[in-house]
């Protein structure tokens, strides 16, 4: 009996050690929708390329100030930008300031 | 001393914002930018000037103020279509958020939404600007 009490503790011991960080999103697609980015905030590996897809009813441009700069994007288009540094990324619509997104590079 | 003509040009642009941003929270997407708000505060403030500044505004304002109100509306219009044709060089009306319950397609009655919306958030600060300042003595 006393084996199983230890089995059953020592087992709940183990279970409630295995908080796994929170993993990077391995997410690179970013969905531009109802003047948003969806997702809003993303976290990456240094290296990855990061996708944003045009499917919005109007024109958006997306800005990281010093960056990256994309060229006026209209539905079905993309634009690719590739992080080599780690670190925090603000960007926003040059057309809708209001459109804001964030990618965190680690 | 701030004149009175100074006053109630800046309660206009205060109210003038102030619908405009209840008008923005609640009945469109995305909401504008600080920027915006900022560019249409001075733009009521000086369109009020100049109309408090005509000599015939007290015997002609049920005229005068209507019009005003268009002409400023119009006004904001010129400043965001020159500014996406010339320097963001996107289409006609990029600018401009969606308006929930009203299609971008419907180019009529969208851009009429936009136009008379902006008209009657000034028409109605300027309305506030006459009674609140006139009843201290103009």
């Amino acid at each position: 009996m006393k084996v199983y009490i230890f089995l059953i503790i020592f087992f709940l011991f183990i279970s409630s050690c295995n908080n796994k960080p929170v993993e990077p999103s391995e997410t690179s697609l970013i969905v531009i929708s109802n003047f948003e980015f969806n997702p809003t905030e993303i976290i990456i590996q240094k290296g990855t390329t990061v996708t944003w897809k045009h499917d919005d009813s109007v024109t958006h441009k997306i800005v990281s100030l010093g960056i990256f700069e994309s060229e006026n994007l209209e539905r079905g288009y993309e634009f690719s930008f590739t992080f080599n540094e780690i670190g925090e990324y603000n960007y926003y619509c040059s057309i809708h300031p209001s459109m804001k997104g964030k990618i965190i590079v680690k | 001393m701030i004149s009175n003509l100074f006053k109630k040009a800046f309660i206009v642009g205060a109210f003038t914002i102030f619908f405009d941003f209840i008008f923005h929270k609640f009945l469109t997407h995305p909401m504008e930018s600080l920027t915006y708000f900022m560019i249409k505060f001075l733009l009521a403030f000086f369109v009020a000037i100049g109309i408090y500044t005509l000599n015939n505004y007290r015997i002609k304002k049920r005229f005068i103020i209507p019009i005003s109100g268009l002409i400023f509306s119009t006004l904001m219009s010129i400043y965001y279509r020159m500014w996406e044709l010339g320097e963001a060089g996107v289409p006609f009306g990029s600018r401009a958020p969606d308006i929930i319950g009203i299609s971008r397609d419907n180019l009529i009655l969208f851009s009429g939404t936009w136009w008379f919306g902006h008209a009657i958030f000034f028409i109605i600060s300027i309305l506030i600007a006459d009674k609140l300042v006139n009843s201290y003595g103009d």
